[in-house]
């Protein structure tokens, strides 16, 4: 069992520091010539290890910095590249921690020493990050000097008439254009606007939103989720539906929506078998109740792959626009059909029966038939899970080869294992809830 | 029988220990916080989805309440008190998954509670006998 969700991850900074790596050798490279470095300003090398290579190379003199290159080759700046050999007998304990030969050093000529860029950089970041549009700060290890990621280039000008102020040299500083980083967010977190995908929770359990959509009878902007998440499978109560949680700590003002369609099961013999009542959704309507600014119409989140069962958001799936609904309630078996629901993110599964009526046990206990569904995943030991509790509503679609989706239907249910999932057909959808219109204007 | 960690409930089956052959089979599933601070639970389908597996000794399987069986994917979210329990109940009438009758003998009955987690909280085996049916 999981724990409610923390909020969403931050990326790290030192993630960027890895990635970076491209330099020039020795001989190409030229630059300005930069006075020694105060030795106050280096640190105390007593303190060393095996594993802090640039801890190892603080008393060599003109050390600029140290990195693996991308073939892994442990790479060191020196403004004096006739310090090589201090260089190698510095690291002599991380060659040996980590089974390298010195002779495979490279050397690079540096233009500023480390503890110049590590005084600048305490100056340099404080500044820079305060200016708007400032993405991050760092000492680049790779390029021999500061690195300041903005946002866009007035952001750029603006950092660099601030270390100019703090007179710090333009060549020793690397001001680049980046893109904001942004925390991650997961299909369990308040995500606004609102795609389909995401956590709804309507106190008595959490499901996932199916799809956005408008009602054309009503033209009410409207959600859809599994019939099953409303207080009572069948009529209409007033559910009331947050996302993502009525427990919201956070002060925020969750409630999105409320329950406005849900046709209550039927019993006609010769449909419906005796004792049971019959349905051909699992689905039901809720009006939404923010603004349609905070409504993603058209879109499902996606999340980081497919059949990962990851939920982190990376984006959104666009509802085509030319054919934005699977027009039948039969699926060709085999063929592929998605999912993204709240526990077990993006998934897919071929289509393995089709028009099935399914017998399940109702919410109250009740014996419902489900008529004319689509089964989809296989229940053979061993198959990939694809479903997990949470993620009845989620919205089921088939994935054009431009990467858009055409809308399939809502998915209620799946076997023990969570390798199988039932869904209603959103052409059964739209008979029991009316003509939706699930795109923009 | 799920061990009872910091936060898990301590989930059991009930059976009779033997029953005559043909005989209805009463299956109860308990849920319990052992714990003395409330406990929240994540559990799968409304109804509450829970499997029953009854074995012979050899291991072969001879019933799954939720073979073939399709669940709702609703997350519950339940808090039990200190010390409380919930009941799930169902009956077994006996017959194997292929439509025959299990027939007199040693069984072995596993409770299953499916939560938000792909593997389901399990109880320990308890024994069934199934006594052959009394002759007039």
């Amino acid at each position: 069992m999981t724990r409610p969700r923390a909020a969403a991850r931050a990326l790290v900074a030192g993630g960027i520091l890895v990635v970076v790596g491209a330099c020039s050798d020795v001989s190409n490279r030229t630059g300005p010539s930069q006075p020694s470095v105060d030795a106050s300003l280096r640190p105390n090398v007593q303190q060393a290890t095996a594993d802090d290579p640039v801890a190892l190379l603080h008393g060599v003199r003109g050390f600029g910095g140290f990195f693996l290159d991308r073939a892994g080759a442990p790479t060191v700046y020196l403004t004096d590249t006739s310090e090589r050999g201090a260089a190698e007998r510095a690291l002599a304990p991380f060659f040996a921690a980590h089974g390298m030969d010195a002779s495979g050093l490279r050397v690079l000529r540096g233009d500023f020493e480390h503890a110049r860029l590590e005084s600048w950089f305490e100056q340099a970041s404080p500044e820079a990050l305060a200016v708007p549009g400032a993405v991050f700060a760092y000492l680049d290890e790779a390029s021999n000097r500061l690195r300041i990621g903005v946002a866009h280039g007035a952001a750029g000008t603006e950092v660099g008439r601030a270390l100019a102020a703090l007179g710090i040299p333009t060549a020793a500083v690397i001001v680049e254009q980046t893109a904001p980083i942004r925390q991650l967010a997961t299909l369990q977190d308040r995500i606004r606007p609102v795609p389909a995908g995401v956590q709804i929770d309507f106190i008595l359990g959490i499901c996932s939103l199916g799809f956005n959509a408008v009602h054309v009878a009503t033209s009410q902007l409207s959600f859809i989720t599994a019939s099953h998440c409303t207080w009572v499978q069948g009529g209409v109560e007033g559910t009331i539906y947050y996302q993502n949680t009525w427990l919201d700590l956070s002060g925020n003002n969750d409630v999105i929506g409320t329950e406005v369609a849900d046709p209550v099961y039927f019993s006609r013999h010769g449909v419906c078998p005796r004792r049971r009542v019959c349905r051909y959704s699992d689905a039901a309507r809720a009006a939404y109740s923010i603004a349609g600014s905070d409504v993603a119409l058209g879109t499902i989140a996606t999340t980081t792959g497919v059949n990962t069962l990851a939920t982190d958001i990376t984006g959104g799936f666009a509802i085509n626009t030319t054919a934005p609904e699977y027009g039948s309630d039969h699926f060709t078996v085999g063929s592929t059909v998605n999912k993204v629901g709240r526990t077990t993110g993006w998934t897919s599964a071929p289509v393995t029966a089709t028009c099935v009526n399914v017998n399940v046990v109702g919410v109250d206990g009740t014996l419902i038939t489900q008529l004319c569904q689509t089964l989809a995943g296989s229940e053979a030991p061993g198959s990939q899970v694809i479903v997990g509790a949470g993620d009845s509503g989620s919205p089921v679609f088939l994935l054009n080869a431009d990467q858009t989706a055409q809308l399939g239907g809502v998915l209620w249910g799946g076997n023990a294992a969570g390798t199988l999932i039932a869904f209603s057909p959103l052409k059964n959808v739209q008979s029991e809830l009316g003509d939706l219109r699930v795109i923009g204007p | 029988m799920t061990p009872a960690s910091v936060d898990s409930p301590t989930v059991t089956i009930e059976v009779p220990s033997e029953v005559s052959a043909g005989a209805s089979v009463p299956l109860t599933l308990r849920v319990t916080n052992p714990t003395e601070r409330p406990l929240t639970l994540y559990l799968r389908g409304r109804p509450v989805a829970f499997d029953v597996v009854v074995a012979r000794g050899d291991g072969t399987v001879v019933w799954r309440r939720l073979a073939g069986a399709v669940v709702t994917m609703v997350l519950q979210v339940r808090t039990l008190a200190p010390g409380e329990t919930i009941e799930l109940k169902d009956t077994w009438n006996q017959t194997t998954r292929t439509g025959a009758r299990a027939g007199p003998g040693e069984y072995l009955v596993t409770g299953e509670l499916l939560t938000d987690s792909p593997r389901p909280l399990v109880t320990a085996s308890v024994p069934l006998r199934i006594l052959p049916a009394a002759r007039r």
